[in-house]
């Protein structure tokens, strides 16, 4: 009886950092990466990584290239393969080892993962190495 | 003739957990409360008794607990009486006019609510449910834990943790495992599904556009998924009713009268019988909008709100269905049982009623509040089968086991969804914020406690005298072997 909803929620600014407000420390333990859609256009991803795994993994890739980038990677599989029409991967230089951030979804019901990882810079590709992975999250399709 | 199509009507009632601090001082959540029974609560039961179709009632464990409290009943009697005492007042002060008019229609109609609060119904909604349940006049389910939106809990054993507990305090109210169990707003995703069938649900409810369109799924011989139609709104739309009321204010009318409040835009004077008509008008639409919907489901809550002729729109839309003999108006369960397609692998998406998915509780405004709340989610349940004590899961000395388990009690509420959402709301940000920084803070102290072997035990008793949502917790639940 009636199609407007009440609630209506303020919508993420696209690739946009949402930016901690917690009045709580937390200690990481461990590296991990969280994603969840918003709706069908954006997904809410936060990522702690431990200083450790950031040193070895630096260390490791400065053996290739002097100027490494740490990278928040989106992938996104195509709708009918991984590669199929659909696909891409972009990734979003991040700062700080703990942090969350809204981030573009491709077309609904294609799945994606997030990770958290450096980057070389020496060329447009570079080498990627993954600290940590989401799991496996599915677009939605428009309401 | 066609064969008529079951259709299912469903009401969900829930209200944020009410604390002591909510109560004291007439507080803000305490008022809103009375608003709710009094505008959609009394209104609901009134047309259960009425009978004029079956109707699954969700009831959330927050919603049951706070009718049941002395507080609220004495609140709600002096609310009644003192919205009578107003309507008498301004009757007396403006004759006969509209308004004296209007004053009137509403003292009389706040004496029968409250002759039905107490008399009728013993001031227990519950309690009148139940009676109603166990005579099969109404069904009634539960809603899932503390109201948190099951697919934002990171471990799967917190997701089953929530949809067993509301099953386990059910039977324990109501003497009989539940048919179904309702999600909050819908909310679901892959790894709810996982939940749904370890626990086994029996039926939930999520949007039909998830099921390809159809009536509902059969995942399994445990999960059957029914899917709610759109043309249904949990939140329906706000002063959707000013156009034949002659007021262009959202809300229940007698708020703006009762309050005296001079400014509000209702200067215009409401006609009850106009509203009523208006309100039968769109049942009527609602119902020839209805197509091949099989599940209608509103808030009782958001109704109240919206639509103080609310029970005249229902009455007018299940009468529409019962003279088309198009539709037969069916219990949730008994549309469960139709023939539905079956679809053991479905893939969910991560999605609720809402047209922005999960957006409203994930946005810039509360999104930050995941990240801590998964943490805490760890702490406990990891305290929960003693991984504290050593690598293998051990049982808890007594004192840590009750220290948890508060924990535990207060890592539900925090989840709830209440809280997300007035953080995203215009206001009650910071009671929201407040509230949730309470929670965290007093699970986090006692975890420190238990993870330190040195648990007070008069912090644990005194943080064990607030008994809300208490009957939900049981921590044998997490154990491995249960």
């Amino acid at each position: 009886m009636g199609q407007r909803r009440r609630h209506t929620s303020k919508r993420p600014p696209q690739d946009k950092k949402a930016e901690p407000r917690a009045p709580w420390e937390l200690s990481c333990d461990r590296d991990r990466v969280w994603v969840m859609p918003c709706d069908a256009d954006h997904a809410l991803v936060y990522w702690e990584l431990t200083g450790a795994s950031v040193a070895t993994a630096r260390a490791n890739l400065e053996r290739i290239s002097p100027e490494v980038q740490l990278v928040l990677r989106v992938r996104c599989n195509g709708r009918t393969s991984p590669a199929g029409p659909g696909a891409r991967t972009y990734d979003i230089p991040i700062d700080d080892w703990v942090g969350q951030r809204y981030v573009l979804l491709g077309p609904g019901g294609c799945d994606h993962f997030c990770a958290v990882g450096l980057r070389t810079l020496n060329s447009d590709e570079g080498v990627f190495t993954a600290l940590a992975r989401s799991g496996w999250v599915r677009a939605p399709r428009r309401a | 003739m066609n064969t008529p199509v079951p259709v299912s009507l469903v009401l969900v009632a829930h209200h944020p957990p009410l604390r002591p601090d909510d109560e004291r001082d007439g507080g803000a959540l305490l008022q809103r409360l009375c608003e709710h029974v009094i505008e959609g609560v009394l209104p609901m039961l009134r047309l259960i008794q009425g009978a004029p179709a079956p109707v699954t009632v969700a009831l959330s464990q927050p919603w049951m607990e706070a009718m049941g409290r002395e507080r609220v009943r004495e609140a709600v009697e002096e609310r009644l009486r003192e919205l009578i005492q107003r309507c008498a007042n301004l009757a007396e002060e403006h004759g006969e006019t509209s308004v004296g008019a209007l004053a009137e229609h509403d003292a009389a109609r706040y004496r029968e609510a409250l002759a039905f609060y107490q008399g009728e119904i013993g001031c227990d909604p519950v309690g009148a449910l139940a009676g109603w349940f166990s005579e099969g006049r109404v069904e009634l389910i539960p809603v899932a834990g503390s109201h948190a939106l099951l697919p934002l809990l990171e471990r799967r054993e917190m997701r089953a943790l929530h949809l067993r507990a509301a099953a386990e305090a059910f039977e324990r109210r109501f003497g009989v495992a539940p048919a179904g169990i309702w999600l909050p707003e819908c909310a679901v995703g892959p790894n709810v599904l996982d939940a749904l069938v370890d626990t086994r649900a029996g039926f939930t409810v999520v949007e039909r556009r998830l099921l390809d369109d159809r009536r509902g799924v059969r995942l399994s011989d445990r999960v059957t998924l029914l899917g709610r139609d759109a043309v249904s709104a949990t939140w329906p739309a706000q002063g959707a009713d000013s156009r034949a009321s002659g007021t262009s204010t959202s809300g229940s009318i007698w708020g703006w009268y009762a309050r005296g409040d001079q400014e509000a835009p209702h200067r215009r004077v409401y006609d009850p019988e106009l509203g009523r008509a208006h309100a039968a008008e769109v049942g009527r639409a609602t119902f020839e909008a209805l197509e091949r919907a099989t599940t209608l489901a509103w808030s009782v809550d958001a109704l109240a709100r919206a639509w103080f002729e609310w029970p005249a729109a229902w009455t007018a839309l299940v009468g529409a269905g019962a003279e088309s003999g198009r539709v037969s108006w069916v219990a949730l369960s008994e549309q469960a049982t139709t023939d539905l397609d079956e679809a053991p692998t479905i893939a969910l998406e991560n999605t609720s009623w809402h047209p922005d998915g999960l957006g409203p509780w994930l946005s810039p405004s509360n999104g930050w509040l995941i990240r801590h709340l998964h943490h805490l989610e760890r702490r406990v349940l990891s305290a929960a089968v003693g991984r504290h004590l050593g690598e293998r899961p051990r049982a808890l000395p007594p004192w840590q086991r009750r220290a948890v388990q508060v924990a535990l009690r207060e890592l539900m509420m925090a989840q709830s969804s209440d809280l997300a959402a007035a953080m995203d709301a215009s206001s009650g940000v910071a009671h929201a914020l407040g509230r949730v920084r309470a929670h965290v803070d007093r699970a986090k102290a006692l975890l420190d406690m238990v993870e330190r072997d040195a648990v007070d035990g008069r912090v644990v008793e005194g943080l064990e005298e607030d008994e809300t949502l208490a009957a939900l917790v049981n921590l044998e639940w997490l154990r491995p072997s249960s």
